[in-house]
This record gives structure tokens, sequence and C-alpha cells, in this order.
């Protein structure tokens, strides 16, 4: 069968489509009637499909249910971890990968420090990973508690950090270690204990296939938290607000597809589908880059330069070719100036303008990839000749 | 093959369709739901406007790049102004939330921080929301603000020239519930809002129990924030929104949650097509039908409270009899234990007050503001109606109430006390 126009959307790392699964529990719950916090009947039935989906969650990362705290989203998560700890915190640091979501967050809790030292931003290596030596430089003198945030993955370059080392030499300074994990999450093979030694998890339910308006950030017992919105005291009154019950059900479900053997298998062909892609660009465009390619990276995440070529003009190019596709993270689509990921890493201004994320998902089979990697390629050998002439 | 995106879903279609009753409830083991005023079932119409965007739209509005990303901005463009159209408002002064209890954090906290060097003082009341309430105190506790709980008439409406006493010089803010969630009485709200107007004071309302349930203009109202919940309205949870008055005076506020830098930088993250098409077609519907609902609502709660005035003595309604929302009762059963009413009631989904404060055995704050004694408070029920509530359940309902009233009070030597003319309080009790 051949595609539509518009049709093939490559674009999973700003909203990954709902996982036929999601869909369905999110559907049968919201037919559910009821307010959790109620004491009747109906209140305690959606309590307990609340309670539910935390165990689910908390299951499939490894963690303690009541760790759990559901919230709106990514960004809230970030936001309650930063400014949450901020308070108690001497020091902040994150590094210059992250979303904008942990930066700013972090620039208004650097406002409500103890001390007021602006937050520090630790340099990323040419792959897109922490570089482990300005780490271990900036912990060596760090005054305790203080609270580093690094992402699981990266948006962009899909490059992991490697989260259980790094949170050994945090703990080791007296430090928390909270972690952006909206995009490592159920796009890894890896086991998700990897995150379990950071303090802070934040999590994002759209990112793995679940529904928009929903996440969790988790909290180990240890780490002192304020909450940032206040009321009646849900969420064990870290986050309160009547709870999107029919939400977390939906977010529940597609977690734990996203980690299931199939998904798992799934991944794999990305991985080797996004490799095959990358290796005949290669062949055609040697000049081009491909960030992150030597660094552990998600396996269906590529960030693109197509040499010569200003990315808005790949954008539009694409997009009437029918694939959606994106300059980077959704927030700053839009903008004009480069990425700071890839400027971060060592890319040119005009290297990084010239450069696209392409992002599979559940959904994204082989010939998608095909079908992209042949017009990625003729829209190329186009521009060449054109400049030829 | 069929590609995994686009193969139809046929099995969730069994969602949507209706059946007798417009949400599912099994007749033999659900309790009749009466406690509209903690959450509403969605409205069959809300989920079928919202079914698209959960499966062929799954796009990231804030993508500029492809068509899935302007085809979900345009679902929440057309929602922001369904929710603006509802209370008078322009499109572009709608900021889309996670709920209400969001909505009143942003509002107080937000405009709190963004004029925390220039004025230090708010003023509330003693019937709002534990979540407004809150959100001052932690001003208070945080920032060094003041702030005044303006007390309430016996009836529940504000005392209006104690509020007028107690705008001061440094006055930034004024926050009035404008229908409570308990005693559900309706304030005055083009009257505040004209004071805080000639004051220069900024007027926000907590308007979650009111959007769609009255008639609000922010314009005539003089409101500059305004608070609002998708689940109050028959829309999904985990939505709501706030009204942030762009011109005349034009409202700062700094940002709770940052990030991306969505909903014009006053809350980032990604919005949820499906949830803002949820809220702006509850919003939409509210605007049609909320006239004849109100007319509706109005004549079964009359006739619900007419029929307990007939069985019952010594039963108080709490809040003003005229200015509240016709569909909620607040009613003082003396002489009856409320956890025992209750208790007895398990076939009726009533709450003795707001939902997130059911758990706690304590008397209400609200009634206490209103003057109601400790032992009246702890006899009262909420009881809630809404879109789906029938005749027929308000008259089963009203017979359990009068039954199990009855038999409690006969039990009761509370009730016998009361009959005497003796308080519990007064008694002196023999020491042994």
């Amino acid at each position: 069968m051949t595609h539509t126009k518009a049709s093939i959307y490559l674009d999973s790392n700003a909203s990954m489509p709902l996982r036929p699964c999601a869909k369905e529990t999110v559907l049968k719950a919201l037919d559910g009637v009821g307010n959790p916090s109620s004491q009747h009947h109906f209140g305690q039935k959606q309590q307990g499909l609340l309670e539910k989906a935390r165990t689910q969650v908390a299951a499939l990362l490894n963690c303690a249910t009541d760790s759990v705290i559901f919230t709106s989203g990514g960004t809230e998560s970030n936001a309650l971890a930063l400014c949450g700890v901020a308070p108690s915190m001497h020091t902040l640091l994150i590094t210059k990968g992250e979303h904008d979501a942990v930066t700013h967050n972090a620039t208004n809790a650097a406002s409500m420090f103890k001390t007021q030292t602006p937050v520090q931003k630790l340099p990323l290596t040419p792959n897109g990973d922490l570089n482990m030596d300005a780490l271990d430089d900036a912990l060596k003198n760090i005054e305790a508690p203080f609270l580093l945030s690094v992402m699981a993955a990266n948006h962009e370059t899909g490059a992991i950090n490697n989260i259980p080392l790094i949170a050994d030499k945090v703990h080791q300074k007296g430090g928390l270690l909270h972690t952006d994990a909206a995009q490592f999450v159920g796009k890894t093979s890896k086991d998700m204990s990897f995150l379990v030694k950071a303090d802070l998890i934040s999590l994002s339910s759209h990112k793995v296939g679940g529904p928009q308006g929903m996440g969790a950030l988790v909290v180990q017992p240890h780490v002192p938290l304020n909450p940032l919105i206040k009321g009646g005291n849900q969420e064990k009154g870290f986050r309160s607000g009547t709870q999107a019950v029919a939400l977390a059900a939906g977010f529940a479900a597609a977690l734990e597809e996203s980690l299931s053997c199939m998904a798992l298998t799934h991944l794999a062909c990305l991985g080797t589908w996004r490799d095959q892609m990358e290796k005949a660009l290669l062949d055609v465009a040697p000049h081009m880059r491909i960030w992150g390619r030597y660094a552990q990276r998600l396996s269906q995440t590529s960030s693109l330069s197509m040499p010569g070529v200003a990315r808005d003009t790949q954008l539009m190019h694409f997009d009437l070719q029918g694939f959606a596709v994106s300059a980077g993270s959704a927030c700053r689509s839009g903008l004009l100036d480069p990425s700071p990921v890839l400027l971060a890493m060592g890319a040119s201004a005009k290297n990084a303008q010239e450069s696209i994320r392409v992002s599979a998902g559940w959904h994204t089979q082989q010939n998608d990839i095909e079908d992209f990697t042949h017009h990625w390629v003729a829209l190329y050998r186009q521009i060449q000749e054109r400049t030829a002439a | 093959m069929t590609h995994p995106l686009h193969k139809e879903t046929t099995a969730f279609s069994a969602a949507t369709q209706s059946s007798d009753h417009p949400f599912e409830t099994d007749p033999f083991k659900d309790p009749l739901y009466l406690d509209y005023q903690a959450t509403t079932p969605m409205d069959p119409r809300v989920l079928e406007a919202m079914l698209p965007y959960f499966r062929q739209h799954f796009g990231n509005p804030h993508s500029r790049t492809h068509r899935y990303g302007w085809d979900a901005e345009q679902a929440t463009e057309k929602a922001r102004e369904e929710v603006a159209h509802l209370i008078g408002a322009d499109a572009k002064d709608i900021v889309f939330t996670s709920g209400a209890t969001e909505s009143n954090n942003l509002a107080i906290k937000g405009l709190a921080r963004f004029f925390k060097d220039k004025k230090k003082h708010i003023i509330t009341t003693s019937l709002e929301h534990k979540c407004l309430l809150e959100s001052c105190r932690s001003l208070e506790q945080e920032m060094g603000f003041r702030v005044t709980h303006v007390p309430v008439h016996k009836n529940g409406l504000i005392d209006f020239e104690a509020l007028e006493a107690a705008i001061k010089d440094d006055t930034l803010l004024v926050s009035v519930i404008a229908v409570s969630n308990e005693i559900g009485v309706v304030q005055p709200l083009a009257q505040i809002g004209a004071l805080c107007r000639k004051h220069g004071v900024y007027f926000h309302t907590d308007a979650a129990q009111a959007v769609g349930k009255i008639a609000l203009d922010v314009e005539a109202m003089n409101i500059d924030l305004l608070s609002i919940s998708g689940h109050k309205i028959y829309g999904p949870k985990g939505i709501g929104a706030l009204y942030v008055r762009r011109k005349n005076p034009r409202v700062r506020l700094k940002a709770l949650l940052s990030g991306g830098g969505q909903e014009r930088n006053m809350r980032s993250g990604t919005l949820s097509p499906a949830l803002c098409v949820g809220l702006g077609t509850a919003c939409a519907l509210a605007q049609q039908e909320m006239t004849q609902e109100s007319e509706r609502l109005s004549k079964l709660s009359k006739r619900m409270l007419a029929d307990l005035h007939t069985a019952l003595p010594e039963i108080f309604l709490n809040g003003d009899d005229a200015r509240r929302v016709p569909h909620n009762l607040n009613i003082s059963f003396a002489g009856v234990e409320g956890e025992g009413l209750m208790m007895g009631l398990k076939d009726l989904a009533i709450s003795s007050g707001s939902a997130c404060t059911s758990a706690s055995l304590e008397p209400s704050y609200v009634l206490e503001a209103l003057g109601v004694s400790e032992d009246l408070a702890h006899t009262s029920l909420r009881i809630s109606f809404g879109r789906m509530t029938t005749d027929k359940e308000v008259t089963y309902a009203t017979k359990r109430i009068i039954d199990e009233v009855t038999r409690l009070r006969e039990m009761s030597p509370l009730w016998e006390l009361h009959l005497d003319g003796i308080s519990p309080n007064t008694i002196q009790w023999a020491t042994h």
C-alpha cells in the first residue's frame, strides 16, 4: 500500500501517537464518574483506578508506589522537581543539553536559593552527552546540599547520559540528582533500573504514546520537596488538584506497552532501519553530520544535517512530500536561532541551521524510513544539481 | 497491509453509544449520583468531540513544521474561543491549565510574584476553596504578604462594607469565589468588580463552580482574572483555564511552570488537544443550554427542599435561599449525626462538603464562617444536581433522606434533647 500525502509521522519526540491500548484505557476510564477524593462509591472506584495506575507505573520503573506523583506533564514534573527542591539547596547545576522546561525552571528555582548562586551549566561532549571531566571539576569543591539536573536522553540527538554513574558521583558529594527522563522511557531497551539511582525522575505520558496532559515525578522518600500547586492536598500534598484519572490510567497502559517484549523488539528494528538510513545518506552526502552518532543514543532518533540546505527549506520540502519532521524541540519550532543543543556539541551555527530531527515511534514501519531516505537523497541531489548548474 | 496509524478502530465506539442513562451506571450496584459539585460525568457529546483527537490528530500543537501540529493547534485555538465566548472574553485572554487548582495557584502566586515589590496585601473571604486559601497562606509565609479574610453574612454573602474597608493603599488583589462549592451562594461579582476597579485593585474570582452555571461577563463585571475547571462542567478532568485580562488594565503574571513558553509564557507545557477540545465543547454546550438547564434544576431543588421541609421539622438550608445556584442544596438536619446519615444513605452519592476535605472529620470551615454552630454543621449534607439528574431520581432521593433522617432521629438521644430545647453544649454533665 502506498501512503497518501502527509501521512508519515516522524516527529515522535515532539509527541508520540497515542497507543491503541492507551486509547482504549482512556476511553473506558472517561466513562467513569466521580472525584477520586470523594468518599462515596463513585469516588472510591475512581481512586481505585488511580492507585492501580500508580502501582503499574511504580512497578515498571522499579520504585516504591508512593514515590510516584502524577502531574500534568513533563514540564510540570520538571518545574516541581527544580522549584520544589531549590529552597533547601545551595547550588543548582544543569547541562547545556537540557530542554527549555529544565533550563527556564532552573532559572526560576535559582531565585529561591539560600545563597544566590546562578545556575551552573555543564558542557557536553561532541557526542552530545554530559562531559564527565567537567562534572568532576564542578563537583570538586561543591558545597552540599546541591541539585544536579541531567536529562536521561536528549530530545534532539537521543544521546543517553550515564545516569547510574552520575548518580554515584553526585551522591558521594552529598548532592541530589534529578533526571528528565521524558525522552528516555519507552524509547530504549535499557532496563528501567538505569534511572532509579536518581533522586527525582520526570516522566511525560505523551512521549511514550500515552495521552497528553499527564506526567509523573518520581520522588525518592529522602528528598525534601515543597509543592508548587497547593490546595486539596491530593498526591500526598505534593500536587493538589483533582487527578485526571483516565489520563493516569492511559499513561500507565502506554508505559506498560512501551516496555513490553514486542515494543522492545520493534525498537531494535527501528535502530537497524535508522542505521541503514544513516549509512545510505552518508554514502550520498559524505559531508553531512549525524549528531550523536558515536554516542549511546535512542534507537529511534536521528539528527541530520544536509550540507548547504537550510533547515526551513528542508522542513517545508518534507512537509509537502508528506513527512512530518522537525527542527528540534517542538516548543522551539518557529524560532529562528540555531539549536542550543547542537551548538553545545560544537556544531557551527551554519551546521546547526542545516539540521533536522527525525524521530520514529511504535507506529513506524521499515518502508516509512526507506521512503524518507529516498526523499532526503532526492532533495539533496536536486539542490546539488541546482548549485552546480 | 494497513498502516498501524490508519487502522479504523471500532472496538471503542461502544464508549460513545449512549445507553438509557448517559453515563454507565449499574442500577443494581451503583448509588444515585447527587454530587455534581465534586465532579460531573462527561457529557457524551463532549467525549464525541474529543475522540478524533485521541487518534487521528495526535500532533503536538506547538509543532510549527507539519500538518499534524497545525491541525492540533487549530483545535486548541477553536476551543480557546469557545471558552472565551462563554465568559465574554477575548480568546487571547485564555490560558489553558491542568485545572482550577492550578488556575487559582497561578492567579494568586503569579500575580503576587510579579508585583511583590510594589504591593503586599491580598483580600479574600473565608468561603474560598482550599487551594485558594493555601495559595494565600504560602504568600504570607514565603513572601511576607498580608492576607485579609473578609467576613460573610449569615446567608453566605460577602460583607460588602467590610470588603471596602479592608482595601488599603498596598492592596494588590481581591479574590472572591463566584459560587461557593459547598453552599452554592452566588456572590455579587459586578458590585465587587466595580469596587475593585474604583480602587485600582485587581479582581480575581474562582469561578470553577460558576462557569456554565450562571451568566458571567468579565467586561460587565470588571473581572481581571477568572479560574475555570473542565470536570465541573461535564468536560474532562485534567484541564482548566485562567482568564487573564490583557488590557484595561493589563494583568501581568509570573509563570509557575516555565519551559517552552506556551500560553503567552504564562504556562509552559504541551497542550492536550483532546482535553482542550473537551473543555471548549463543554463551554459551548453550557452556553446553549445554561438557561433551560438552570430552570429545570431550579424546579427539582425547590421541590426537594419543599418536600423535606414538609416532612421534617428543624432542618435548615445553609446559604441564601434566593442568591444561590439552582443545583445546590446544603442542609443541616438537627439532631442527626452527619456521618451516620451518610452511612445510612449509602445508595446516594452525596457529600458533607468539598470533595478535597471529605476525608477529614472536621466540620466545614465554610459553615463555620456562616456562623452555623459546630453541632449543626456536623449534621449537614451537600446535595448537588446536574444535567443528568432526573425527576425520578429526585423523588427517590427525597424519600430516602426523609426516611433515614426520621429513623435516625427516632433513635437519637440528641434529637430528644433538641426537642426539649436543650443543646448538648449547655448540658452540665454530672461527674461520677
